[in-house]
């Protein structure tokens, strides 16, 4: 079951904006380039010297990575498995904190694409506005600033619990991280939130549920396994955008064998969305649609 | 044309008559980053007097890491630090020694598809496809000529930084394989005694036109924006879009209006080179069985 403290967000936000119809994206890789976990048990290592034993294995296994001496999986393996036993103790307030602090620093780190994309999903009129909700495997202490600062409506990340005096017990919810599909139904049981007719943003096979449910589907940058799910199951649609700083922004749909051919906003995403986003350097304009 | 080509193509074809050259842009090419920043940096961190510098290399990363900096801005702040005097003054042998060690240091941050394609075209004998790997860079020979060797280039065009008798760098430099790869192509060729007909040539960026005009087989590996424009209006230009984060690697060809098709090696290659080449995970070729995640 979601945390209280989830479900009142989004409930809150839902009545201010007169709707229960939502957009789903995921944060880490698909809009930000750094894991938000990572991130923060990094500087929770910096911060708690005590604790910098733990975080040993991920510091080591970033470092490898970010030198292109190592692959990513490890890392976030390890970087899920001493959750528990880094976090255990700590008061929630004070990671908040560290939290805040992390945002700040690394925040920024964000592809083009998709922060064009959320803006031009909060600049609908009104009436047209949809929830622009970010499902993370994050911790959902770190997925809130995160997500402020990317303009979120509300964030539904790995809910930490605590005692009766703010510390973390080590327990959490982990569906946001690895079933988003249950997520998802439980907001449409609870809150009757509608995701047909939905944006949905991702980049890992975890946010296929959201592809599922949602009627345009976007993959920035998708991992290996995603592309090849992408290509065996050309029928769902999902529009492959490759994202760089160097060679710019390009949106691919596929055709009836699995293969990419490049194709404007317009296949991609709902009419009034497409007419409203700004080219972006790279893109392809389609010289039918351009007025 | 810089002495040192001279003597690699004499010594080349005195060893065996060339038939087709193919030529290699490197830095962003087949190298994925720059290798003039990897060798300032790397000197800035030996000598204390460009000390300096380093913090402004340190700077200008970050500001590259988190989007805050274009990674063609990047590249002109990297070649005005060249510019501006960096390597004036330093001992030639001592910066040849930390090139050496960087060169063999960064060998494994190539681009997949540029080293599957060199791997391929090395491994022809050579009664059954004579041909001959060009690279041509804007970097400086000490760096170039080290890597290149690594991967099995024949003849190396880069930029050349000139000492004195002290053995330290001048102010002289000699420039043209990085702003005019087309006239370094054409002389390298009459000297060789053959044309670019049946070549493949690999660029990334606009002062790689020149060479993907030339050639049979123009590739465009992660080009910039502005050489990306170029192939989107010349279509004959394959496209290689190589994400190294998602280990992936994709090819295209652009229709006559400009848009990218999903592609294979053989649209893109010459049929010898295309029939042995192993098809990239991320390739539509490779086609991953998908694995479910446990």
């Amino acid at each position: 079951m979601l945390a209280k403290e989830i479900i009142e967000d989004i409930q809150i936000v839902s009545t201010l904006l007169h709707t229960l119809q939502a957009d789903a994206s995921d944060i880490d890789g698909t809009v930000n380039v750094e894991q938000g976990l990572i991130q923060i048990e990094l500087e929770i290592g910096r911060t708690y010297p005590e604790r910098h034993k733990i975080v040993q294995v991920v510091e080591d296994g970033w470092f490898d990575y970010r030198n292109r001496r190592g692959t990513y999986q490890p890392v976030i393996r390890e970087a899920v498995r001493i959750i528990p036993e880094l976090f255990t103790g700590l008061l929630r307030e004070d990671v908040k904190r560290l939290c805040e602090f992390v945002v700040k620093r690394e925040g920024s780190k964000t592809y083009t694409f998709p922060r064009t994309l959320y803006q031009v999903l909060l600049a609908r009129p009104q009436g047209e506005r949809r929830l622009l909700l970010a499902i993370t495997g994050s911790p959902y202490d770190i997925a809130v600033p995160l997500c402020k600062e990317l303009g979120f409506d509300a964030a539904v990340g790995c809910y930490m619990l605590t005692d009766n005096r703010g510390r973390y017990t080590g327990e959490r919810d982990e569906r946001p991280a690895c079933d988003k599909g249950a997520v998802m139904d439980e907001l449409a049981e609870k809150l009757g939130i509608v995701w047909n007719y939905g944006v949905a943003v991702g980049d890992s096979p975890t946010d296929i549920p959201m592809f599922q449910r949602c009627s345009f589907r976007l993959a920035v940058n998708p991992t290996m396994d995603l592309q090849a799910w992408m290509r065996d199951h050309h029928e769902v649609n999902v529009a492959w955008v490759a994202d760089h700083q160097k060679t710019g922004t390009q949106i691919k749909m596929p055709d009836d064998l699995g293969r990419y051919n490049e194709t404007d906003l317009y296949h991609a995403l709902p009419h009034d969305l497409a007419r409203a986003f700004p080219p972006l350097p790279g893109m392809w304009r389609n010289p039918a649609t351009q007025v | 044309m810089d002495e040192r080509i001279f003597q690699q193509i004499t010594l080349l074809t005195g060893r065996r008559p060339a038939q087709t050259l193919h030529v290699f842009d490197i830095d962003g090419s087949v190298f994925r980053e720059h290798l003039l920043f990897h060798l300032m940096y790397a000197v800035s961190q030996a000598f204390p007097e460009r000390e300096r510098q380093l913090h402004s290399f340190c700077q200008w990363r970050e500001q590259l890491g988190v989007g805050s900096m274009k990674a063609s801005v990047f590249n002109n702040l990297v070649l005005q630090c060249a510019d501006h005097d960096f390597f004036v003054g330093l001992p030639f042998e001592k910066v040849g020694e930390i090139a050496e060690r960087e060169a063999q240091r960064l060998l494994p941050q190539i681009n997949e598809f540029s080293h599957e394609l060199i791997t391929n075209l090395k491994g022809w004998s050579y009664e059954q496809h004579p041909c001959v790997l060009v690279a041509i860079t804007g970097s400086p020979h000490e760096i170039v000529a080290p890597f290149c060797r690594r991967l099995g280039f024949d003849i190396v065009a880069s930029v050349l930084y000139r000492t004195g008798k002290d053995g330290r760098y001048t102010r002289d430099r000699d420039m043209e394989s990085a702003v005019r790869k087309g006239l370094v192509m054409d002389r390298i060729a009459s000297a060789c005694g053959v044309s670019w007909e049946g070549s493949i040539g690999v660029g990334d960026t606009k002062w790689d036109i020149e060479i993907l005009k030339r050639v049979t087989y123009p590739i465009a590996v992660n080009p910039d924006q502005e050489l990306t424009e170029f192939v989107r209006a010349f279509p004959q230009v394959a496209y290689v879009e190589e994400i190294p984060e998602r280990e992936t690697v994709r090819i295209f060809r652009a229709d006559d209006e400009g848009r990218f098709h999903e592609a294979d090696y053989e649209d893109i290659l010459p049929p010898y080179a295309a029939q042995l080449m192993v098809p990239i995970r991320g390739m539509w070729s490779y086609r991953t069985p998908f694995r479910t995640l446990v």
